[in-house]
């Protein structure tokens, strides 16, 4: 009470400056194992107080992996010979096979970039807040565009962590696959670059949490930590932002982006799960694994509770509109972020199970945060590309009847 | 090095303290979309107009708000996509410059023609289109003492576009004179709004040509072949001796009633700098690749004495290949219309969309258009104009 009551007498920006302190400290709070704090901690720093992204000037992040050689070239992993194969078989390019011709109009009632129900409006009506009809709009171009950078960044970290990974995987057909990836990385940066220059014409700026996990994995000289953090965690989030927005956007130009990245992305998290589902369970000690199993944990509630899009609330609302924590819940609130949620780890639990990073030990905490539910559905090694667009495309039919 | 790290720490504490001492960083950098030229300007259809059977006016404005240029008698190319295929074509405008911040552009309905059954079927406001241009130099003289304007079919889209913009002009005494020949009442686009323009300014006279009697206004029936020309142009007064008068013909429309409006001109012994013709044809773009190279293809393009290597991939044509490696060519309509993108083709040889453009004794000179021209094999081209 007296906290709220000092907070209220506060000017608006400093009463903002001190919550998004008193933000990054609980996250820091939250870690319990002590090796995780250690391993995410210097990047927290670095992201979530330094703001290290947001700085307008280019980051330098030091890496610390070794190249692995092998002068004998072995031919020993069937299933990443054949991820190869597909991969050859899937490029694409980003300039001639899509049509750029369409023009987007981001304020489009006809081909909305996201849907009218993205945000639930009654809440911010709750916290005071009326948006009229175009303001509505712009908001959602607001969101959709913050949403686009973020894969935009995000697709910057997967691309140089391709390249590491690439150089440190001990499996020869793995840095074969890797090669295409570092490829199919460059392209979802540059169609997504593209999209954000000529058809929505802004960038936000990267997302301090974002910054954090992509910190932590490019600093990281374990090439595991570096597969578990960008091949199944980053991916994993990817593609349930890439498919939620799939599956609602109206967006024609948008729309057949996001099918080709997703198809993509289907066998970079594919790879992750069989290249660490040996190492995992035959190679790493009990005390190796708990700690990746901690650490994936943390990671997954980073990216389950803290992407706020503050970017978004720093434009509309900073400054007295609404309080950082009336933000917080209008975006918990918002029906496409539950959807957003639930299709993201509905991709990453039955991977994390599939790797050997669910174990009973850990259980409990995923149930606790309400994440348990996803235990039983399929990991990446058992679904294909086309099967995820199919089903996305069933999910987005079945929303509309 | 010191220094360095001593500013790199006192940006540190700066974000740190973020709103405290300073204004945050913005959450978002505008970002300008980069110029792809032949992509053309992005246009919004404001509103929309039927004004005949089968025409539609589609009044365009620019997205970006900027003021769409142009004079009166020039085209636009408009990139229309049309069942997942993106088309060029040619449309003049037919407003007159200044009266709005944006373009009056007005399509008739061609018998299987894929861009124009599109537009008078489905163009609607709100709409976003391509534009390129303004092209094109069907420009009337600024000092004339007369001038006659004759027009057939959708060829009246420029004439019209110079009938308002002349009359606007109060200060000026040019006589005006307008032969419009059409099929009939009730597809002749603006028909009426000359006809009333004609009662209500004493410097222009009408006469209408009608294939089909009935209707409102008062027309001939006949077709614009070389007699009728005549009489209505004499009827008109249009024709006989100049008495140190300055006149000038401007002539649009199919070519057949364009061959015949000559033919009447020259038996009036019209000279033929007093002549102005548009061929409202459209370059084609339904001949490409009539043997083009299946394989790139260096291309040398030579300039004030300068030379550019570049090789143009299969299907593009110079012009395309150039743009993209950012060697800069003058170009406006991009469909073979309007001839600023000629070069001569000093060596090798090219395959041309046709029809364009070109004249013949240019043809002869080796000028070719880089917008339709794609190679056989290496080629080398000279930009002579500035």
């Amino acid at each position: 009470m007296i906290k709220e009551a000092v907070m209220g007498a506060l000017p608006p920006r400093v009463r903002e400056q001190i919550d998004a302190w008193m933000e990054a400290m609980s996250v820091f709070a939250e870690i319990r194992d002590p090796k995780v704090l250690a391993s995410l901690g210097p990047a927290g720093v670095r992201g979530l107080l330094l703001h290290r992204g947001k700085q307008g000037r280019p980051t330098e992040m030091r890496a610390r992996h070794s190249a692995h050689f092998d002068w004998t070239y072995p031919s020993d992993q069937p299933e990443m010979a054949d991820l190869y194969r597909r991969a050859k078989a899937g490029q694409w390019d980003g300039e001639k096979d899509l049509p750029w011709h369409i023009s987007v109009d981001p304020l489009s009632t006809e081909h909305r970039l996201l849907p009218e129900g993205f945000f639930d409006l009654a809440v911010l009506e709750e916290h005071g807040v009326h948006l009229d009809a175009k303001e509505q709009m712009q908001i959602t171009h607001s969101l959709a565009a913050w949403m686009l950078s973020q894969f935009l960044h995000g697709e910057q970290g997967a691309l140089f962590a391709a390249a590491q990974v690439t150089e440190a995987v001990q499996f020869f057909d793995g840095k074969l696959y890797g090669a295409t990836q570092v490829v199919d990385e460059g392209r979802h940066v540059e169609v997504f670059n593209r999209y954000l220059s000529d058809k929505l014409e802004r960038l936000y700026q990267v997302n301090d949490n974002l910054f954090v996990i992509i910190d932590s994995l490019m600093s990281d000289g374990r090439w595991d930590m570096k597969f578990l953090g960008m091949q199944i965690m980053v991916e994993g989030l990817a593609l349930g932002a890439f498919g939620t927005l799939y599956s609602q956007t109206r967006e024609p130009l948008l729309k057949e982006l996001l099918r080709r990245v997703i198809l993509d992305e289907a066998r970079h998290v594919h790879y992750g799960v069989v290249a660490l589902r040996e190492h995992v369970t035959k190679e790493l000690s009990e005390s190796e694994r708990r700690e990746r199993e901690d650490w994936a944990f943390e990671v997954a509630l980073l990216m389950r509770n803290r992407f706020m899009a503050y970017e978004v609330y720093d434009e509309w609302f900073a400054g007295g509109r609404l309080s950082r924590a009336q933000w917080r819940d209008v975006v918990e609130r918002a029906p496409g972020m539950t959807t957003f949620r639930q299709v993201m780890f509905s991709r990453l639990v039955p991977n994390l199970r599939e790797i050997g990073l669910l174990s009973p030990r850990i259980l409990p905490h995923y149930d606790r945060v309400g994440l348990l539910r996803y235990m039983g559905e399929k990991a990446a090694s058992e679904l294909t590309g086309e099967g995820m667009i199919a089903d996305l495309d069933r999910t987005a039919l079945a929303r509309a009847a | 090095m010191l220094e360095r790290t001593f500013r790199g720490l006192r940006r540190d504490l700066r974000f740190f303290l973020g709103g405290l001492v300073a204004e945050p960083p913005p959450p978002f950098l505008v970002r300008h979309r980069p110029v792809r030229p032949l992509e053309g300007r992005e246009v919004r259809v404001d509103r929309v107009e039927r004004p005949a059977l089968d025409s539609v006016s589609l009044h365009l404005v620019d997205r970006a708000g900027e003021p769409l240029r142009f004079r009166a008698g020039q085209f636009f190319t408009l990139l229309v996509e049309v069942d997942g295929q993106l088309l060029r074509r040619a449309y003049s405008a037919s407003s007159a410059p200044g009266a709005g911040p944006g373009v009056e552009i007005t399509v008739r309905r061609v018998p299987g023609g894929l861009v124009s059954n599109h537009l008078v079927d489905h163009a609607d406001a709100g709409q976003l289109l391509r534009l390129l241009g303004p092209s094109g130099s069907f420009l009337p003289p600024e000092e004339l003492d007369e001038l006659v304007l004759i027009a057939g079919g959708s060829g009246i889209t420029p004439i019209v576009s110079i009938v308002r913009d002349r009359l606007t002009r109060s200060a000026e005494r040019t006589r005006i004179h307008v032969l419009y020949g059409h099929r009939s009442g009730e597809l002749a686009a603006f028909a009426s709004e000359l006809a009333a323009l004609a009662k209500t300014h004493p410097r222009l006279g009408l006469r209408l040509v009608f294939e089909q009697p009935g209707g409102e206004l008062e027309h001939a029936v006949g077709r614009l072949d070389r007699a009728t020309v005549r009489a209505s142009l004499e009827s008109l007064g249009a024709l006989g001796p100049r008495e140190g008068k300055k006149r000038a013909y401007m002539i649009c429309g199919p070519v057949g009633m364009m061959d015949e409006v000559r033919a009447a001109l020259g038996e009036a012994s019209v000279e033929p700098d007093e002549l102005f013709e548009e061929r409202f044809a459209s370059p084609s773009v339904a001949s490409v690749d009539v043997g083009a190279a299946k394989e790139p293809q260096p291309l040398l393009v030579r300039r004030s004495g300068r030379s550019r290597a570049l090789v143009v991939a299969p299907g593009q044509t110079l012009l395309e290949a150039a743009t993209a490696a950012g060697v800069e060519m003058p170009y406006s309509c991009t469909m073979g219309g309007c001839g600023a993108c000629r070069v001569k083709l000093v060596e090798g040889q090219v395959t041309e969309s046709e029809p364009t453009c070109l004249s013949a004794s240019e043809r002869a000179s080796g000028q070719i258009l880089a917008c339709v021209a794609r190679p056989l094999g290496p080629c080398t081209v000279e930009v002579e104009r500035p």
